[in-house]
């Protein structure tokens, strides 16, 4: 029991740290909180699906790569129309977040017209297929789950210690006015760090899917809830902290929703992340904001 | 090499600069002294690209730089070492100058200047792998002046680089940016440290609310009454 509880725990904390990676990505470099990443979401979800059943059936991992690629440009797309205009006029951060609203609001609308509202069957892999991890029933989906999420994390870590566009993500969180003096492209760097949290919302949205082995339209804000929840928890703005932040939710509620009900199961993650505005408003790892002169 | 006509910057409806003509020619180290608000990291900041002047001209090797992006300056090899260093704390000393090199290309190229840099800056050299915000105020400084040589500039400029350092590190900074200087880089210095910045100054500009009111070599200057009274304490 406890082992299986633990084990759909870190499935289900996979899913949230990816998409609350993006939050905090875009929350280190902007003070912002993007909230059209909920939407990405959804969206890469359902033109996952919109390939997979007029497409691109036959393969799984070729539908997988072109939902990637999709949500990536339009993570880009996003940052050059709705949020560089704002950024450029050096208005307050506040005309951002209300615009990234606006964009979630603009793409919900697209998903649910094209959708519908009703609840659709979402391919899966390997269904039905169940492996004993030390008595915990463990399915092959789940299993996938977190090797990709580990192999997505291990990726993000060489990327932003050793690849030049990477660091120059980690410098923009750190000095912005010093990454323009120094000629870096920051435009472009910041259209590249909506593209990658968009990306990771996308692997999010279809491992989410998968999981349920449904879709419906209200999948994006349920999750991208808590997983700004778990952004919040682990600390917003560093990139540890959401993946610590999105297992310690996930596993706090799988334990609440095994031992007690699954309704209770909802309320933990509004819960923590109240408790934690309340006594350590910086999070796990996030460190006093210093005014940056 | 470089030609400023008539500079004009504004913050809202403050004027920070009003009117600012000046050149820099190739090989020189060309100061700007003034004190507290006269509007020295103002002018740095439009030479950089990062402020947007509001009239005026900026010319630099005889192209019309006024609207350039400060990436392409940087490009085209004008470097700003800011006022307060902003090197970046959380990065290592060797991450902080690859930052520096973002728009070098050549891979030779940036292998020499990394080296130049640990020449100039042996105290910084052994410590490569240290975080940055960790160093000494001395050695962020060197840091702040090797990132900005990693670009392989042809003007440095240097906002206040003597700024909260002690009078032996001033006067290392000082014989540094002379040999940088001797090492063909032309160099453009803002300083409130008038004595030590006209010493080893060909030509300098005194500002003072935004304007130019006296210009000359450094010599002359260190001997102009009014500059002795107003920035070199009589
Ligand atoms: N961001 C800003 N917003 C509004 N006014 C500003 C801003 N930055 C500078 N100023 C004003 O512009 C004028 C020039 O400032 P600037 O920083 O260029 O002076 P400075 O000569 O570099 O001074 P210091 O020696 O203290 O560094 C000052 O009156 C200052 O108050
Ligand atoms: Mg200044």
């Amino acid at each position: 029991m406890l082992l299986q509880i633990l084990v759909n725990g870190i499935s289900l904390g996979s899913i949230y740290a990816l998409t609350a990676i993006g939050y905090s990505l875009i929350y280190s470099i902007l003070q912002l909180i993007n909230m059209s990443n909920a939407a990405v979401f959804l969206t890469s979800a359902v033109i996952f699906y919109a390939l997979y059943t007029s497409l691109t059936g036959s393969s799984v991992l070729l539908t997988f790569i072109l939902t990637l690629m999709a949500a990536g440009a339009i993570g880009y797309v996003i940052e050059v129309i709705a949020i560089r205009p704002i950024r450029e006029k050096g208005d307050s951060n506040t005309y951002a977040l209300i615009s990234s609203i606006g964009v979630k609001t603009i793409l919900e609308q697209i998903c649910q017209g094209t959708f519908g509202s009703e609840i659709k069957q979402f391919p899966t892999l390997l269904d039905g297929k169940y492996i004993d991890l030390f008595g915990a029933r463990t399915s092959a989906i789940q299993i996938i789950i977190i090797l990709t999420t580990l192999f997505i994390l291990g990726f993000m870590s060489w990327f932003t210690q050793n690849n030049r566009v990477g660091r120059g993500l980690r410098a923009l969180s750190q000095n912005l006015n010093a990454c323009h003096l120094m000629g870096m492209p920051v435009n472009t760097l910041i259209g590249v760090s909506f593209a990658v949290g968009s990306m990771l919302a996308a692997v999010s949205g279809v491992a989410y899917c998968m999981y349920l082995k449904s879709i419906s339209i209200s999948v994006g804000s349920a999750i991208g809830n808590k997983a700004f929840a778990a952004t919040v928890l682990g600390g917003i703005g560093e990139l540890k902290g959401a993946v610590v932040g999105g297992y310690i939710l996930a596993i706090a509620e799988s334990f609440v929703s095994g031992y007690y009900s699954m309704a209770a199961s909802n309320f933990i993650s509004f819960g923590i992340l109240i408790l934690v505005l309340i006594i350590r408003p910086t999070g796990i790892f996030g460190k006093k904001e210093q005014k940056k002169v | 090499m470089l030609q400023v006509n008539d500079l004009h910057t504004y913050y809202g409806n403050i004027k920070a600069l009003r009117g600012v003509s000046f050149h820099v020619e190739k090989g020189e180290i060309l100061s700007f002294i003034g004190a507290n608000g006269a509007g020295k990291s103002t002018l740095m900041n439009t030479l950089s690209g990062t402020l947007k002047p509001k009239a005026g001209q900026i010319l630099f090797e005889g192209e019309d730089i006024t609207k350039l992006s400060p990436r392409d300056r940087v490009k085209k090899g004008i470097i700003l070492a800011p006022e307060g260093r902003q090197i970046f704390p959380k990065f290592t000393v060797e991450e902080n100058l690859l930052m520096g090199a973002y728009t070098v290309n050549d891979k030779e190229l940036n292998k020499r200047n990394y080296e130049k840099v640990f020449e100039l800056f042996p105290q910084i050299k052994d410590r490569q792998k240290q975080i940055a915000g960790t160093l000494s105020g001395g050695e962020q400084q060197m840091l702040a002046i090797g990132r900005a040589l990693m670009s392989d500039p042809k003007i440095l400029m240097l906002d206040e680089p003597s700024l909260g350092l002690s009078p032996i590190l001033v006067e290392q900074i000082f014989d540094l940016i002379n040999e940088i200087n001797n090492q063909g880089t032309t160099i453009l210095l803002v300083e409130q440290n008038a004595m030590a910045a006209l010493e080893i100054s060909d030509r300098a500009y005194a500002l003072e609310t935004g304007e130019i009111t006296i210009e000359g070599t450094g010599k002359e200057l260190l001997h102009n009454d009014l500059i002795r009274k107003s920035y070199l304490g009589g």
